[in-house]
């Protein structure tokens, strides 16, 4: 389809778009203007425990709405950056359709350029941007019995689904499994009260005191656990430990649902010492050029990004090689990388980076023209 | 005089390295709140120029107004705004639209070809003779490395018509470079994209920029089409005479020094930040007078440090002099009308063959 605003904005201002040759100057006007996402406004900000706290926003007028258990990406505006990072919703659905608002239940993460941020610096009126939901752990519109296990800030994306279906006929049969380290850790303790006067059983296991998981959580505390659906969210050690030992013991794997939340498990660090940097034998880098992905996994520590590239065949722009021209430039999606030149790990989120220069610490994954 | 030996330059490069983390490390809503209002400004600029050309029916002064709030928006559009965030001055806000990938500047020359040539060539080969094409752009001979020939005689005429047409070499270069049109195809050649792809980038931005100011929008306000079309080819001619003026005394100054390939093989970081600096020269201002130069009046520093939003300049440069001084590193600073001078003395003095020449400007042998 011709786009007329499009062309006109292309040839006779240069931009892509008429909004982003407005946006400047909207700006002038309305700080807070955005040309691709509307603001939306933070309503309350409060503490759960010591280490999460919500957000409670009010969406633009044009977000489309959500599913119980998708997820967003929040962009927030730090010290003139855009930093992004995704988080599932915690409320409900209906509870959005009732009050106009959305929660997102935060655990904040140590060293981490936005977690700790957001709860300090948010406060009622400031403006924030969300994308539209997306994911797929979603519930199944089915009576089947349902067991829920979270592992951590994974109990997110379950407990809006819980919140949901509160009146379900399900529920009186639903379980939880929720994994937590100490009992300070706990959270939503009112909404899983109010929960199990509907019918569900919940319990709380403490990782600190009686271990991770293994099979006889399952087979000790939940009937019939083979015919019911599965719904797993958490650290990749528990997903997959979980679905490994369900389809184990007969549960179909398309009755098993889970959603990962990256980054991935804290692996011993290495050369370089950065905290929480995966094994350099683990490490895939997914390069997106148009609408291929390619999934490489690196062979060497020392190798940047654009020579891992290259050694694949892709041939992403460079140019002097060095970090000075900037022609390498590309977005990373996510994932954290070190800069050789500063000597800086980046941000995990998304970003611009100069491939010559990154040395990926963990899983990215990047657009390269 | 003689280079300073390694290991001054090492610990050199390492004060200046130190300055640039110091630096970066204060970079953050007050870079992104300025240059945001910046453009915000400069669009409005724009629109009230465009409108005010074409009321100038009413009075010749609203239209010699017009052309000169034009020129001004292009030369705020081109110098402090496109050339700063396509050096990925701004890449850190990780904005969609304001980022060296995206942005497309109001000028003949297309933002990937400048890209490639200024940001790349140009700013890792400084002054080096053979490589970096922007000294003399090919036309000038302006030191004693280039063999005269009988066209340098008139190279000065050649200087004025290059200024006043200054966008279209800009936009001519890399395919003047590649030898697309003219000329014999060079052997080695690090194009990234193919030669008809450069070909048609050209066109298509040459194209664009011809249609918006000469076709466009004097056709849109018919009428006053003629005022329109004069008054647009006017603030062209205006930006480019002075984007030129402020770009010629960057690298043609008198003290500004060139370098053979072979004095820069295997450079160290001191080595090259070294020969930023003797390449380089700037030149005193207002605070406004810094901003309509791009801050490219501060010449030396945006080589040193090319990625650090150009306002941060101001305050770097009497450190980095300081620097200088400390490790006896020349450091060259006038005002803009001796720097000036300088250059056309330089046109001047190398259109001259050789023989004939009893002035010769130091063309920077290091030792």
């Amino acid at each position: 389809m011709y786009n007329i605003s499009q062309t006109i904005s292309r040839n006779l201002f240069n931009t892509s778009s008429l909004a982003a040759y407005i946006e400047p100057i909207a700006q002038l006007f309305t700080p807070n203007y955005n040309s691709d996402t509307p603001p939306s406004i933070v309503t309350r900000v409060f503490s759960e425990n010591k280490n999460c706290y919500t957000l409670e926003i009010k969406p633009h007028k044009s977000w489309p709405g959500f599913k119980a258990g998708q997820f967003i990406k929040l962009s927030v505006v730090n010290n003139g950056a855009l930093l992004s990072r995704f988080f599932s919703i915690s409320s409900s659905p209906s509870s959005f359709e009732n009050q106009g608002t959305i929660q997102l239940t935060i655990r904040i993460k140590e060293d981490g350029k936005m977690t700790p941020w957001l709860i300090k610096h948010l406060q009622k009126g400031d403006a924030v941007y969300i994308s539209e939901a997306q994911g797929d752990f979603i519930c199944q519109e089915t009576n089947t019995a349902k067991l829920f296990i979270a592992g951590g800030s994974g109990i997110t994306p379950i407990i809006s689904i819980l919140k949901q279906y509160k009146n379900t006929s399900w529920m009186k049969d639903a379980h939880l499994l929720f994994y937590v380290s100490t009992p300070s850790d706990r959270l939503f303790n009112q909404a899983l009260d109010e929960l199990s006067q509907q019918g569900l059983s919940y319990e709380y296991i403490f990782t600190s005191q009686d271990g991770r998981f293994c099979f006889d959580h399952i087979k000790n505390r939940v009937k019939g656990f083979t015919k019911r659906e599965v719904y797993i969210c958490g650290p990749e050690g528990l997903t997959d430990a979980v679905e490994h030992e369900l389809i184990k013991n007969n549960t179909p794997k398309e009755q098993i649902f889970h959603e990962l939340f990256s980054p991935r498990t804290q692996r011993p660090a290495f050369s370089k010492e950065v905290k929480g940097a995966t094994d350099n034998d683990e490490i895939y880098v997914e390069y997106q050029q148009s609408d291929k992905r390619y999934h490489v996994k690196i062979k060497d520590t020392n190798q940047t990004l654009l020579d891992l590239a290259e050694s694949e065949g892709l041939k992403p722009l460079s140019g002097c090689r060095i970090g000075i021209c900037h022609q390498c430039i590309c977005k990373k999606k996510s994932g954290r990388v070190y800069n050789t030149k500063t000597q800086q790990v980046s941000d995990s989120g998304e970003e611009e980076i100069q491939l010559c220069l990154s040395l990926p610490i963990e899983d990215v994954s990047l657009n390269i023209e | 005089m003689t280079t300073p030996d390694t290991q001054t330059l090492d610990s050199f490069a390492q004060e200046l390295d130190e300055l640039r983390h110091h630096t970066l490390s204060k970079v953050g809503e007050k870079d992104a709140t300025y240059i945001r209002r910046l453009i915000g400004i400069q669009r409005l600029m724009e629109i009230v120029a465009r409108i005010t050309m074409v009321l100038g029916f009413l009075s010749p002064a609203l239209w010699v107004l017009a052309v000169l709030l034009l020129a001004l928006s292009k030369i705020l559009e081109n110098m402090e705004i496109g050339h700063n965030v396509m050096h990925g001055q701004y890449d850190w806000m990780n904005d969609p639209h304001i980022n060296s990938r995206h942005y497309e500047w109001d000028i003949a020359a297309d933002g990937n070809s400048w890209k490639r040539y200024h940001n790349h060539e140009h700013h890792t080969y400084t002054n080096i003779i053979g490589k970096d094409r922007d000294y003399g752009y090919g036309l000038l001979r302006l030191s004693d490395d280039i063999r005269w020939r009988p066209k340098n005689r008139w190279q000065f005429f050649t200087y004025l018509n290059l200024s006043l047409l200054f966008e279209w070499g800009v936009a001519y270069h890399e395919v003047a470079g590649e030898r697309i049109f003219f000329g014999k195809r060079r052997k080695s050649s690090s194009l990234p994209i193919s030669r008809e792809q450069l070909k048609k980038d050209f066109f298509k931005k040459a194209w664009r920029q011809i249609f918006k100011d000469y076709i466009f929008y004097p056709l849109l306000f018919w009428p006053v089409a003629l005022n329109v079309l004069v008054g647009n080819l006017l603030a062209n001619l205006i930006r480019n005479l002075w984007t030129s003026s402020v770009i010629f005394c960057g690298h043609f100054t008198e003290e500004a020094q060139t370098f053979k390939e072979s004095e820069c093989q295997n450079e160290t970081r001191g080595q090259w930040y070294y020969r930023q600096i003797l390449g380089s020269s700037n030149f005193h201002g207002s605070k406004l007078f810094h901003i309509l130069t791009g801050h490219l009046s501060y010449q030396i520093e945006h080589h040193l440090f090319p990625d650090i939003p150009a306002p941060r300049y101001r305050d770097m440069a009497p450190k980095v002099k300081d620097i200088c001084t400390r490790y006896q590193i020349p450091y060259n600073s006038a005002s803009f009308a001796h720097q000036y001078l300088t250059v056309v003395k330089r046109i001047l003095t190398y259109s001259r063959k050789p023989s004939d020449s009893d002035i010769t400007l130091n063309s920077g042998n290091l030792a």
